[in-house]
């Protein structure tokens, strides 16, 4: 599941934990936009998820709450022990005010960010594409892409 | 439940059948070992999920014992055996019985309490039979998941000393950072490992970094990441790990960071409200950065601090702001007020930060109110009005367009206002392989996205992809959007677009107008039934309808220009002037002249070419349509296995039934046709040609039976033979009962052939059973299995060798034209009238009638209608009308002409077959074609624009009933 090819110069390992392998398409194609980051695994659950951020320690985890096997909050109630990176939630369930979105936040979610409403755009010029990197550039505490003083993407 | 019931009843009703046809193919078609208990298990499924949707609960109970019966044996508690097969059947059966009586009455069917228990006490035997002990003792197997049982375990474990050690380092851990002293590595690395032993990894590494953050701020970032971890670990494990004792250290040294802190959030609070009361939106967003950043602080320090409540508080406050900041969420006032109510509390933790226990039930109630706040956002009573008018102008789904955000909801409505068409698309991205990037690079560059949204196939029975749909504002027409996704897609496999905006004569609108349509006329034609259409086959009409609308558009083209008609009244007036001898023509009048002419010739031309196009197109809609009616022989032929089996099990009979050529297409029409000779010719063959086992093997054969029905194509036709290695015809016996019901004399019988005495037997009144056995004693001969093929154009031929089988073969046309007719009777016989000519059918009183120019003639609305006399126009004699009868007249049109035609009685709107007819008799006037009714007889279907001829010359005929009036 690791990312082919390696850039040396991304500094930030991202993990991405989601059962569809189209979302998972979408977000590393997303992700792939900023060139500081750079997607080192994939989980397709919470119990792969736990084990991957094991081995490759990543920066930032983006995290899907429907999964088979282990759930996005266990996963996050597990993540509090086990794994340093901030978790950015990604769900289509998640929805703002809802319990679920409390109970997120209570586990300590670095961010909430909703699918339905098209977070996950293969159009890499949409704006909620723009959003989950701005989440992520936000919960790893660097510069937001539009801040930056020159293009980094290649 | 009514009206549910009657608009859920169709799709209800097909599934049902459908599932039960299968059930039984699957039952009987096979052996008895290769059943495919899973598929008849999901059959069994589908139906009680049906019938509980219905509320047909006795149908549910029933389908709902069969199917726990059926879950034994799908779990090898049971085998498939005889009895489970019978049982199933008879389920089936009932099944089928309650429907029909749910098709009459909507209501719950009977319950079928008797077949119920059937089932129960079969499956109760099952277990006490068969208890397969070593197997499963108590039915589903538990195979253990390998799930995080160990990461489970850890959370809720004991993390041994950790929490001692926590306790002992933490709290000088704690004053270092605040102070703003560097950590030596050495502080941190024995908590560390305590860490790492105990399966806290997170606590580890963040231990480590604090060693490695450089100034005092990302330490103070990472304790704060620390303790909140170490309060959940404490929650989860109930023993203290040194949260409170580091917050005792820190509250007076950080106690400078909590005034700065709270200061700043408030005035950012305050600095916001007064932008939003100044409607200034600028600055609001300007300053909502910032003011996450300082709730991020102030939660930073609420955990060091171990104020739960206030982290709590500022995480929520966080995640509001960060949706507000990306446009999920609208900034109201109240939310403000809140937000303010929130930055106060935090001034006064200020004053006493050592515990925010008392302020828990306020923080607790400010969350609530936040939660309550934001989620009714959603639905605040401007933004629904804004989201109905969309609806109304764009037909997009109310849950697509409540999802949208303030941002897209805003960039929708300017689209819309600007007219482009709103579509939505739907694109199943990991089926486009590389066209897919291609596709959004132009939808990104052609238009708008407003939104795009993730669609989940529903539920794992439904192998529908994960879509991604697109809703998009594009600046061009539907037609030209079409157009485009199929350069994208030409295959149309992952590209779909759905509802389109109203714009005039939009493809999807005529889809959607053309779908009951299409259901209609085969509603007409096959009585009760749903046609189930192929997706692909309704892409197609799109394509087609889209197709016709720009041909349209080709059309307006052509003749749409104000101009032109100016120019031309002009030069008409121009031209009139020149005739009358008043100012002639300049040269540069002229000119116009021609060069009108010139234009005018080149709008005949495109008119000719948009006429030629539109009559291609409507070519093959028309043979797509046709196309809707045509479905696979399986179809019919699946029906009858079951038929074999009941038959040979009553009979005692071993017979092996083989079906081929289920794949042959034929017209629906024909197929309900078909059923019922098929079905009679069947049990025919088991029922007099094949033998009892032991007369078989007597003979010499095989003890078990072969039955076989196929189907191909040949030409034109179809040919369907059933054919079994049975005794074959008894010629004796058919000539002598031919004979003796006086079909032949004695003589004629003589000089027959063999096969022409086979084929006696379609004679109607011929039966040779002697005794009328349960199956064939229906009254049901062969004459009927020859007369209703004969109506669709079919022949029935039979070939016997005596002793060793006999073979029937149906010849039938692949397609048959179909029309609609009304049916009327006249002077004694009925004729058929196609039903396209017919506008309308009226009864008037003889009185009624006129005499008008010489005419008969009634008013039908004001507007004179010549009315004639059927038989008479036919050439028949004058009809004897008698006192103030009612009459009933049929109004036929051809769309220029328009007469009344004075019938006995309207008969009825069948749909026919029409046949060819022989030379001589197409040659007579007003006759168009002929058909055999489903009663056998025979009906003339009459030639409209002929009897508008015959009418001119027969305008006089129905002087009889004039001079009664």
């Amino acid at each position: 599941m690791t990312m082919a090819p390696a850039r040396p110069e991304a500094k930030f390992k991202v993990l991405i934990v989601d059962d569809s392998s189209l979302m998972r398409r979408i977000i590393r194609s997303i992700v792939g936009r900023d060139a500081r980051l750079n997607v080192v695994a994939e989980a397709v659950d919470g119990v792969d998820a736990l084990e991957k951020a094991s081995g490759v320690c990543p920066d930032v985890i983006l995290l899907d709450v429907e999964m088979p096997a282990m759930d996005g909050l266990a996963f996050l109630k597990m993540a509090r022990t086990q794994v340093v990176a901030p978790v950015i939630v990604i769900s289509s369930v998640v929805k703002p005010g809802s319990n679920q979105a409390l109970e997120a936040i209570m586990l300590g979610a670095a961010d909430i960010l909703l699918k339905p409403s098209g977070v996950l755009s293969v159009d890499l010029e949409a704006v909620r594409g723009a959003e989950l990197l701005d989440a992520i550039a936000r919960s790893l505490g660097i510069p937001l892409l539009c801040q930056l003083p020159a293009p980094v993407s290649p | 439940m009514s009206e549910l019931t009657e608009k859920l009843w169709p799709a209800f009703r097909a599934e049902v059948v459908e599932q039960i046809e299968a059930l039984e193919l699957s039952l009987v078609g096979g052996q008895a070992d290769s059943i495919q208990v899973n598929d008849v298990f999901r059959y069994m499924h589908t139906i009680k999920g049906g019938a509980a949707m219905m509320g047909f609960s006795a149908m549910e109970a029933l389908a709902h014992a069969a199917e726990d019966l059926l879950d034994l044996v799908r779990r090898g508690q049971h085998a498939m055996d005889e009895r489970i097969i019978d049982a199933m059947l008879a389920t089936a059966d009932a099944l089928k019985q309650q429907l029909q009586e749910a098709e009459r009455t909507r209501l719950d069917p009977p319950a079928q309490d008797e077949l119920v228990g059937r089932l129960h006490d079969l499956a109760a035997a099952s277990a006490a039979e068969k208890p397969h002990p070593a197997a499963a003792p108590t039915g589903r197997p538990r195979k253990r998941v390998a799930t995080p049982a160990t990461h489970v375990d850890m959370a809720s474990s004991s993390p041994g000393q950790f929490p001692e050690e926590a306790e002992r380092v933490l709290p000088a851990l704690a004053r270092s950072c605040a102070a703003g002293h560097v950590l030596p590595a050495a502080m941190t690395a024995g908590l560390a490992a305590v860490a790492r032993q105990h399966d806290l990894p997170a606590m580890a590494m963040l231990l480590d970094s604090l060693c490695q953050a450089d100034d005092r701020a990302a330490r103070l970032s990472m304790l704060a990441d620390l303790m909140g971890r170490l309060a959940g670990l404490e929650t989860t494990t109930g023993t203290a790990c040194g949260v409170e004792a580091s917050a005792r250290e820190l509250r007076p040294l950080l106690a400078g960071d909590m005034q700065l802190a709270a200061t700043v959030l408030h005035d950012l609070v305050q600095g916001m409200s007064a932008a939003m009361s100044a409607s200034c939106l600028a600055d609001m967003q300007e300053g909502l950065r910032p003011l996450l950043d300082a709730v991020l602080v102030m939660r930073d320090l609420a955990l060091l601090l171990h104020l739960e409540q206030t982290a709590m508080l500022m995480r929520f406050v966080a995640q509001i702001l960060r949706d507000v900041m990306r446009d999920m969420l609208p900034l109201t006032a109240e939310l403000a007020e809140l937000l303010d109510i929130a930055s106060g509390l935090s001034l006064e933790l200020v004053v006493d930060s050592r515990e925010d226990a008392p302020y828990a039930a306020m923080c607790a109630q400010l969350v609530d109110r936040l939660k309550d706040q934001v989620l009714a956002t959603g639905r605040d009573a401007s933004r629904l009005a804004r989201l109905a008018a969309l609806q109304q102008k764009t037909r997009i789904d109310a849950s697509t367009l409540e999802a949208l955000t303030p941002r897209s909801l805003e960039l929708l409505e300017s689209a819309v206002a600007a007219g482009d068409a709103v579509v939505e698309i739907d694109a199943d991205l990991e089926a486009a392989d590389d066209a897919g990037e291609g596709f959004v690079a132009w939808l990104s560059a052609a238009g708008r996205i407003v939104s795009s949204t993730t669609i989940f196939s529903n539920g794992a029975s439904v192998q529908e992809p994960t879509r991604l749909r697109f809703l998009v504002a594009l600046a061009m027409p539907p037609e030209e959007i079409r157009l485009q996704l199929g350069r994208h897609d030409p295959d149309r496999r992952w590209l779909r677009l759905r509802h389109c905006d109203e714009l005039p004569g939009s493809g999807d609108d005529a889809v959607a107008g053309a779908k009951p349509q299409v259901s209609q006329a085969s509603g007409a034609a096959f009585a009760g039934g749903t046609l189930r259409i192929d997706s692909a086959m309704l892409d197609r009409f799109v394509s087609r309808v889209g197709e016709m609308v720009m041909l349209r558009n080709m059309l307006s083209h052509a003749i749409e220009d104000d101009d032109m008609t100016h120019r031309l009244r002009r030069l008409r007036r121009l031209a009139g002037q020149h005739l009358h001898g008043g100012a002639r023509l300049q040269d540069q009048e002229v000119e116009q002249m021609h060069a009108l002419l010139g234009d005018l010739e080149a709008r005949f031309e495109q008119l000719e070419q948009a006429d030629m196009r539109i009559q291609g197109a409507m070519g093959r809609l028309q043979e797509d349509v046709l196309g809707l009616r045509v479905v696979p022989v399986g179809v019919v032929f699946n029906r009858l296995p079951r038929v074999v089996r009941d038959l040979s099990l009553v009979q005692e009979k071993l017979v092996d039934f083989d079906m081929s050529g289920e794949d042959v297409r034929m017209d629906k029409g024909m197929v309900d046709i078909l059923l019922e000779p098929l079905m009679h010719m069947v049990r025919n063959s088991v029922d007099h040609g094949i033998e009892q086992p032991a007369e078989r093997e007597a003979a010499g054969k095989p003890a078990r039976a072969r039955l076989a029905l196929t189907a191909r194509q040949q030409g034109n036709s179809m040919l369907i033979e059933i054919s079994d290695d049975g005794r074959g015809l008894d010629r004796e016996r058919i000539r002598h009962k031919a004979i003796a019901s006086g079909l032949i004399t004695e003589s004629e019988a003589v000089g027959m052939s063999d096969r022409e005495l086979c084929n006696l037997i379609f004679l109607p009144g011929f039966s040779t059973s002697e005794q009328v056995t349960e199956v064939s004693g229906r009254g049901v001969g062969m004459d009927i299995v020859k007369t209703r093929v004969a109506q669709i154009g079919g022949q029935i031929d039979v070939e016997s060798t005596p002793g060793a089988g006999a073979r029937f073969t149906l010849r039938l046309p692949l397609s048959v034209a179909i029309q609609s007719v009304v049916l009327v009777a006249t002077a004694g016989s009925q004729y058929a009238l196609p039903e396209r000519n017919v506008n309308e059918i009226f009864s008037i009183r003889r009185s009624q009638l006129q005499w008008i120019q010489g005419q008969v003639a009634c008013l039908l609305r004001g507007v004179t209608l010549p009315v004639y006399h059927l038989g008479v126009l036919l050439g028949g004699a004058e009809a004897d009308v008698a006192g103030d009868d009612a009459l009933e007249i049929v109004v036929l049109s051809d769309g220029v002409y328009r007469i009344g035609i004075l019938v006995d009685r309207v008969v009825g709107r069948p749909e026919v077959f029409v046949r060819d007819m022989h030379p001589d008799i197409a040659r007579l006037p007003g006759i168009g074609g002929v058909s055999i009714l489903g009663n056998g007889g025979v009906v003339i279907i009459l030639d409209c624009e002929r009897l508008f001829d015959l009418a001119v010359r027969n305008a006089q005929t129905l002087r009889s009933l004039l001079r009664v009036s």
